[in-house]
């Protein structure tokens, strides 16, 4: 900035100072593009950021309702029909396997279902832990027809206690506001655990 | 050499971030010893509910490197508003530097979570309320650092991005109540909370964890936050160079008449 103190301000074209950008003749032309393509650039990453945030809350607004306890799906049974909805429950019992698919029962609020498992499943998949299930009810609505399994583990890293993870833990997830008729209030609370050390 | 390649006589390092760096290494190599092999699996006699096995052991990295996103956001959010404040560079310099860090963390976050769950849930990915808000997190500082990157005035650049520093940081808590305020498939919080939910050397490894992150946060934020001063001076170095060859080149170019209307001006 030493050179030149006393002449037009450089960082002003108005006031007679140099054009800084880059030269490439024809200089109005280029400029001109230049210009207008950047604003088009920026339009095209405003509308895609739209896009991206619009589609993450679409999916948001599917994984508030990410799942339906057992005995939710169960009182709604009739209005879900065959409509594929994920079942959350614990898994109550050792498993079957018949030959084409793995049944075993998930239990929530004292509601079990039988589910019918066709695929694979997680390598945390046992008895006691809960899990979600994606599927239907069979037509018959008395099974729950699943072919993607996933294992909702919890968060305890302490020793296991006596492992009723249903009686300990009726308040581990939150009741569904609109359709829950069960009162959260007669569920003892977390802190009541016996074993917890 | 071209004095815009002429960097800091001591790059981005000082003695002290030197010797910080070095006991850094030591904690990491400290803590991988904790996680990996001093801590017991969660198999055996002392198994949680979950027997997780080995499998736990990624515990110990993925929820210290979220505690590091969620910090470096804070720190972003805190110097965006400092900015707004006092308008001083720094506190920009600050915001910016801890947003891209806090992106590289977020990142590790998804990557150590996606690896998990794949083994623990039995899925790479679930568009669960705490992913699916996590990513909605890095989107938004991704698109801070692309924001920072599109305007070429620094105050403009420096004000703009104070407010989106601020506003971005309400999506954190959000990210974190996720697991409480909706279903999802990730589990609930096992530490922030009045009972944790986790003892003895398993706790011992993941406090360890958080601290080894927070300090590679501070170390990285060290050495970031001087690039991004030593980038400034480049950028207020290279407007002087430019205005100067420019100069030149027209003194060349028109011979006695260095100050001419330039084309395409109107």
């Amino acid at each position: 900035m030493d050179v030149n103190t006393d002449g037009p301000d450089d960082r002003d074209l108005e006031d007679g100072g140099l054009d800084l950008t880059p030269r490439t003749p024809p200089a109005g032309a280029a400029v001109g593009r230049t210009r207008s393509m950047r604003r088009w650039g920026a339009v095209g990453v405003l509308v895609g950021l739209v896009a991206v945030v619009a589609f993450v809350a679409v999916q948001a607004r599917g994984a508030s309702l990410y799942y339906r306890n057992a005995d939710e799906a169960v009182a709604q049974r009739e209005s879900l029909g065959r409509d594929r909805f994920r079942l959350q429950g614990v898994v109550v019992g050792e498993s079957v396997d018949d030959g084409n698919a793995k049944v075993f029962q998930v239990a929530y609020r004292g509601v079990s279902v039988t589910v019918r498992h066709t695929g694979k499943e997680p390598a945390l998949f046992k008895p006691g832990l809960p899990v979600v299930a994606e599927g239907s009810w069979n037509a018959a609505g008395t099974e729950f027809d699943s072919d993607r399994l996933l294992v909702k583990h919890t968060e305890d890293y302490k020793k296991a206690d006596t492992g009723d993870y249903e009686q300990q833990h009726p308040d581990r997830v939150p009741a569904n506001d609109a359709d829950s008729d069960t009162d959260p209030t007669q569920a003892p609370s977390r802190g009541e655990r016996p074993d917890a050390s | 050499m071209n004095p815009l390649f002429r960097m800091h006589p001591d790059g981005t390092a000082s003695r002290a971030s030197r010797v910080f760096g070095l006991v850094l290494l030591v904690a990491v190599a400290v803590f991988l010893a904790v996680a990996l092999v001093i801590s017991p699996p969660d198999s055996g006699p002392n198994a949680s509910e979950n027997s997780m096995g080995d499998l736990v052991r990624i515990m110990y990295v993925h929820v210290p490197v979220a505690v590091a996103c969620y910090t470096a956001f804070f720190v972003t959010a805190v110097a965006s508003v400092a900015y707004l404040v006092r308008r001083s560079e720094g506190w920009d310099l600050l915001a910016a530097a801890s947003a891209e860090v806090g992106v590289v963390f977020t990142v590790l976050t998804l990557a150590t979570g996606s690896v998990w769950g794949h083994i623990a849930w039995g899925t790479w990915w679930e568009w669960d309320p705490r992913l699916t808000s996590t990513l909605l997190m890095l989107i938004v500082y991704i698109g801070y650092l692309a924001l920072r990157g599109a305007v070429l005035d620094p105050v403009v650049r420096a004000r703009r991005a104070a407010v989106v520093g601020l506003v971005a940081f309400a999506n954190v808590p959000i990210v974190h109540y996720s697991v409480d305020w909706w279903r999802g498939i990730h589990q609930p919080a096992t530490i922030s909370r009045l009972d944790p939910t986790i003892d003895g050397l398993k706790l011992f490894a993941l406090m360890f964890g958080m601290l080894v992150a927070i300090a590679v946060y501070v170390w990285l934020m060290v050495h970031r936050f001087r690039l991004e001063f030593v980038r400034a001076r480049l950028e207020e170095q290279g407007l002087d160079t430019a205005l100067a060859e420019r100069r030149a080149e027209a003194e060349t170019a028109s011979g006695a008449n260095p100050v001419t209307a330039p084309k395409g001006a109107s």
